[in-house]
């Protein structure tokens, strides 16, 4: 409990990963050595007090027995005291909730029922070959009441007491931590997934670009080139001057076009009355317009009308000119 | 009235017992949405560390073994230890269905039972099965792993605080206090769970609630020991009675005499004076060496003569006596039992006279060879005198045990209304939570049957109510 509380605040404090990492990695194992002096401790009591028969516990013994036992219960880390029978001869109350299983009934039971079978084969194996005071761990398989599966880590210390082999376990649930490792993994594949989708774009930018160059050329070919053949055949001045004045507005619009600003009024605006807003835009005056488009003045005249009522401009005090200057057409 | 709910489910189920899991397992053939709600940070109560063994009549092993037995007579042997306090239609159920109950647990759960009967007190004929293992687990487990296999989720640390009502003589939900820390009754988040077709109250009994059982019996002081688990105390009782449940019985409470005073709960001993000590050899008076009662009495009978003693007793059995026991290994192990080469021995490491004990054994002993017994324990055939050493000996502590009473039900697990003395609508109870199925006194092995059997029944009807319409989640 104590050491979740540490852990948390080291979570808070402002300081690298990697030194929190450490510091609670550091926190964890001073804790472990805490709990396994605590249960020598406690064992050592509770021998005592079971040798003693009917005897009276003194005072002294009995608080020490008291204040080993809080610490048992309360540690964030589940503990089983294993005798010689591989039998759980003691268990705390985490290690209870990490099973499923009441004290009742993880005392007396074999510890090699807690795990899976390979689980089962390497606490075997830590009996048999750990040393007095030595320690092991092992990542394992656990089981709980119902049946179901988690990942365990099974620290493992051989602590004897009056000349009987004992041993310490340590669980610690690793749920959340495998959660975590999997989730990190989850992240790291989302970012590997961004980093593709990215590629992909960058692609698909190129391409676009691709198209657009296309286009451009397409553009040169079916407006730009019969304008410049238009000029080339025309014998009227005036008009060569209005296809002039309208190729340098294209060119314009190729190259600047993508920065005006797209207008809404303009989409509601028919073929002709945008040939005419072109025209206009490149400073045509009506005239020079009714040349080019072949339309009477009375004509052009109303389409300018309708234009400015499309656009909203009537009872205003701007030509259209002014108006058309800075839009894309 | 109106209510926000935070959560809604078919059937919601209070306690993770036989009685809780049965009903969930069975309420989930006829629905989809059942959960369990349990108190505690370990599913299973008192049916988890129990002594898994299960009374029934009329059982494949007895046809084996060439014992007769009928329904009948194991409710006769029911209203007998009941002192006829028993609701005979509930206790009739009990009996008559026993068999099926645990067929079900092989059949559905794969339970497995070892492969002779117990004789346990009170019975008149072997009928006990017991558990592979010898307690409850091995029946709570397999109820566990089928409720994962139905996607039954049983919510731990989870306590119920209150029931609701729809204002219309029914049940609608209940409040739970999620997060919760056994015993702090603040702690928590307390949460609305509505139940669209019924609520089951499986929630045990009251035998670690030092104040409540004071309050039914006084003679039951705090300085008791209990064999229960922490968990067995009354809230919920209260929340059912404050619901309008009609309590019953309250004040008859079981205390079990086999338990050992060199350990702590039911532990170990108390199988073996169950299922060796008292059917296959004798209790004493450590002051006298004297028997004082029939060893297969009702647990009743046992506890108020060994407490009218006003001194300690003990169990002996002998090698062949030992067969019997199911946990001597560990009994040895834990110092619960002691073994000894003579009764010299025996006698002197227990502080009992000498002379006197050889008397008894003696008298005990002519008496199997004659038929009788002064107090009346029935000699049959698989009973020997107690003759053959290794001798063992368990120190007996009385300890409080099993609620009989509880909240009324009928044969269909409806909750009876107090007010109306008619099922309060969509509220069942299963297992120790009710009472009077027992009566003064319940028979060993006796409550698995009952506690699963409603447990089923509480289950099945509480699955097959009409579903409640509406939205409530959103209601306001
Ligand atoms: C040590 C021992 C040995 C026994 N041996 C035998 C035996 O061998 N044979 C036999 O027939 N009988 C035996 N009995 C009796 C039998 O085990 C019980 O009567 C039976 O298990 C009760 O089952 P249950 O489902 O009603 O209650 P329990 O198994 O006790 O389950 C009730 C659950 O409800 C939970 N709960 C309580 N209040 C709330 C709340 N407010 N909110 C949420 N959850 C709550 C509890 O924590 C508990 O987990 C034994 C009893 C004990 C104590």
């Amino acid at each position: 409990m104590l050491v979740q509380c540490i852990e948390n605040e080291i979570a808070e404090i402002e300081t690298s990963e990697k030194e929190k990492s450490e510091a609670t990695r550091k926190l964890r194992s001073a804790a472990d050595l805490l709990v396994i002096a605590a249960v020598s401790e406690w064992a050592r009591a509770a021998e005592t007090g079971k040798n003693g028969g009917l005897l009276e516990k003194s005072s002294d013994e009995e608080t020490s027995e008291k204040i080993f036992s809080a610490v048992f219960e309360s540690v964030g880390e589940g503990i089983l005291l294993i005798d010689k029978d591989m039998e759980i001869v003691k268990a705390n109350r985490r290690a209870c909730e990490i099973y499923g299983l009441m004290v009742q009934n993880l005392i007396g039971a074999k510890v090699s029922s807690l795990t899976d079978e390979p689980g089962a084969h390497i606490l075997t194996e830590f009996f048999s070959t750990l040393i007095e005071g030595q320690r092991k761990s092992a990542e394992v398989t656990g089981v709980y009441v119902d049946g179901k599966t988690f990942p365990a880590t099974l620290t493992v210390t051989r602590s004897d007491m009056d000349g009987e082999k004992y041993w310490q376990i340590i669980v610690r649930d690793d749920t959340d931590r495998k959660n975590m490792e999997k989730q990190l993994r989850e992240e790291k594949q989302i970012i590997e997934e961004m980093n593709l989708t990215l590629k992909n774009v960058l692609h698909s930018i190129e391409r676009d670009k691709k198209e657009f160059e296309n286009r451009v050329a397409s553009k040169i070919r079916t407006t730009l080139l019969p304008s410049i053949a238009k000029i080339s055949k025309t014998t009227s001045d005036g008009t060569r001057k209005v296809y002039l004045s309208l190729l340098e507005q294209q060119l314009l619009s190729l190259t600047e076009g993508f920065e005006r600003e797209l207008d809404g009024g303009l989409l509601k605006l028919s073929k002709t009355e945008i040939e005419i807003c072109r025209l206009i835009q490149a400073g045509n005056s009506s005239k020079e317009i009714c040349e080019a488009l072949k339309l009477s003045f009375d004509t052009v005249q109303t389409h300018r009308r309708n234009i400015r009522k499309k656009l909203d401009l009537n009872g205003r005090k701007l030509n259209l000119h002014a108006y058309l200057l800075n839009r894309m057409l | 009235m109106r209510t926000m709910w935070d959560e809604e489910f078919e059937v919601v189920i209070i306690g993770s017992g036989f009685a809780g899991l049965a009903a969930a397992i069975e309420a989930r053939k006829y629905c989809d949405k059942v959960v369990v709600f349990e108190k505690m940070p370990v599913p299973g109560g008192n049916s988890s560390i129990c002594g898994g063994i299960f009374s029934a009549a009329g059982t494949p092993l007895q046809a084996e073994n060439g014992i007769e037995d009928s329904p009948a007579l194991m409710l006769a042997d029911m209203l007998a230890s009941g002192q006829r306090f028993n609701y005979p239609e509930l206790a009739r159920m009990v009996a008559e269905r026993s068999t099926e109950t645990l067929l079900w647990t092989i059949e559905e759960l794969d339970v497995k039972y070892q492969p002779s009967l117990s004789w346990v007190g009170g019975h008149s004929v072997p009928r006990s099965y017991n558990t592979w293992n010898a307690s409850g687990s091995g029946i709570v487990k397999p109820m566990l792993a089928k409720c994962r296999e139905l996607n039954i989720p049983v919510r731990l640390k989870s306590c119920l605080a209150n029931f609701v009502d729809d204002g219309n003589n029914a049940i609608e939900g209940v409040e739970i206090r999620e997060e919760y820390i056994f015993p702090k009754s603040e702690s928590g988040t307390p949460k609305r769970i509505r139940a669209t077709r019924a609520v089951v109250l499986a929630s045990g009994g009251f035998s670690q609630d030092k104040e409540f059982r004071a309050i039914q019996n006084p003679r039951l002081t705090e300085d008791i020991e209990s064999t229960n688990h922490q968990g067995a105390t009354a809230e919920s009782l209260i929340s059912a009675i404050r619901a309008g449940a009609t309590p019953v019985q309250l004040s008859n409470i079981q205390l079990g005499p086999w338990a050992s005073r060199d350990e702590e709960g039911f532990g170990v001993g108390s199988l073996f004076s169950m299922l060796a000590g008292f059917p296959y050899g004798i209790i004493i008076d450590v002051s006298t060496g004297n028997r004082f009662v029939n060893e297969q009495s009702d647990r009743k009978l046992l506890v108020d003569s060994m407490l009218n003693l006003g001194t300690e007793s003990i169990a002996i059995v002998d090698q062949k006596g030992v067969a019997y026991a199911t946990t001597l290994d560990q009994c040895l192990k834990r110092g619960v039992v002691r073994k000894f080469d003579s009764i010299e021995e025996l006698a002197a490491s227990n502080h009992v006279p000498l002379m006197p004990l050889v008397n008894t054994i003696k008298s005990y002993n002519s008496s199997i060879e004659k038929g009788e017994d002064r107090f009346g324990k029935w000699i049959h055939k698989g009973l020997e005198p107690i003759q053959y050493p290794p001798y063992y000996s368990i120190r007996l502590l009385p300890k409080i045990h099993h609620c009989m009473g509880g909240i009324r039900i009928n044969t269909l697990a409806q909750v009876i209304g107090i007010d109306t003395r008619r099922p309060i609508g969509r509220f069942y109870a299963a297992g120790e939570i009710t009472g009077g199925i027992h009566g003064a006194s319940r028979l060993g092995g006796n409550a698995v049957p009952e506690c699963i059997l409603f447990g089923r029944i509480a289950g099945a009807n509480a699955a097959r109510e009409p579903l409640r319409s509406g939205h409530p989640l959103s209601q306001e």
